[in-house]
């Protein structure tokens, strides 16, 4: 009985093992964070990434890595899914540089007024 | 037997854990770059500024260290470390972010302050066309909450903003704002939708839309604490700012 029970354990491992090794993929297609990747790199472009190079450097690594991604979807999804994320991680990090590069930008502005202001 | 049995199994395990030990698996780059950003980010002001963000940047580290020790070659893995590493990036890109929005607000601050002092010495008639006009519209009198259309009984005070700007032709800057309750992005993004309503609605009334440019500034720069009822509805907002002439 104990054999039995081992035996039927063992070829659960050995399942698992092969869907691992072998690629078979039990996830489902990460389509939502597609979706969210794709929506924060619109984001990103909207607030003017194109206009900063290192915000365009990452906004396009973004699009690359949602391409990547879209290959994969159905036959890998587990590095979809990976994928996704980074191309997500990478257009918020082009929105806020973005972001950053109009914030200074205002930032440096003010400050010339507060010394034209001191200088009148 | 089952001793045995378990040394057996467990055999494998320890060596493979004292060659990961011994070690020739270097860690790879990527992995080494997100740790050093990491620490940058842990040592500098987004610790302060952005303390959510660096703890996310913490987490998506711990989970690519993770990927590393079970599939140092997976490629996922290197996908992890890329994503802690930008992780910590933005947490530092966030610090910039509300340092330069703070520097921008200080700086406004001593601009204005010495403005009105030599308006006080000058006279209003001077200091006036230099300092530019401000239009504060509380929220509450323009829209719904959580909403970016603007309430009918809106359109009397903007038609009234709508005669005073007709005819100039300095820049005009429309900023939405919000408190700092809830999501910030979404802040951000319905305090944009709000400046935009405002300019399209001016636009309608006849003001040239080449003069104007909206922006949604969300929770920064606020004017009261927001730690009070009264503080959180000053800060949410729309301000029409109406540059100097030259």
């Amino acid at each position: 009985m104990a054999t039995r029970t081992q035996t039927k354990g063992l070829l659960v491992l050995t399942v698992a093992a092969l869907q691992a090794g072998c690629g078979f993929d039990a996830l489902p297609p990460p389509s939502d964070q597609w979706g969210a990747a794709q929506a924060e790199v619109r984001r990103a472009a909207a607030a003017g990434a194109a206009y900063i190079p290192e915000a365009e450097l990452h906004t396009q690594l973004a699009q690359q890595e949602l391409a990547n991604s879209r290959q994969l979807l159905g036959r890998d999804n587990m590095r979809a899914t990976t994928l996704s994320a980074l191309a997500r991680a990478e257009a918020e990090l082009a929105l806020s540089l973005a972001t950053q590069a109009a914030a200074e930008g205002d930032a440096r502005r003010a400050e010339e007024h507060a010394r034209d202001a001191a200088g009148r | 037997m089952n001793w045995n049995r378990a040394a057996t199994a467990a055999l494998p395990i320890a060596l493979a854990g004292l060659l990961r030990c011994g070690g020739p698996t270097a860690p790879p780059r990527s992995l080494v770059e997100a740790r050093q950003e990491l620490t940058r980010a842990q040592y500098g002001p987004a610790s302060q500024l952005d303390p959510a963000g660096v703890h996310e940047a913490v987490v998506a580290l711990q989970s690519a260290e993770r990927a590393w020790q079970l599939a140092p070659d997976d490629p996922s893995t290197e996908d992890l470390a890329l994503i802690a590493h930008r992780k910590a990036l933005l947490a530092q890109s966030h610090a910039s972010v509300m340092k330069a929005t703070e520097d921008a607000r200080v700086a406004n601050r001593e601009a204005a302050r010495l403005r009105s002092a030599q308006g006080e010495q000058l006279g209003v008639a001077e200091m006036q066309p230099q300092q530019g006009m401000v239009i504060t519209l509380q929220a509450e009198v323009l829209f719904n909450t959580g909403e970016s259309d603007l309430k009918p009984e809106a359109t009397v005070k903007l038609d009234q903003i709508a005669r005073e700007l007709h005819g100039k032709d300095q820049p005009i800057v429309i900023g939405g704002f919000t408190d700092d309750v809830g999501d910030k992005r979404g802040n951000v993004d319905l305090s944009r939708r709000r400046a935009d309503s405002v300019r399209d609605y001016l636009v309608g009334k006849g003001i040239p839309q080449d003069l104007m440019t909206a922006v949604g500034r969300g929770p920064d720069a606020p004017v009261a604490d927001n730690h009070s009822i009264e503080g959180r509805a000053q800060n949410r907002r729309v301000e029409i700012v109406v540059q100097p002439e030259k």
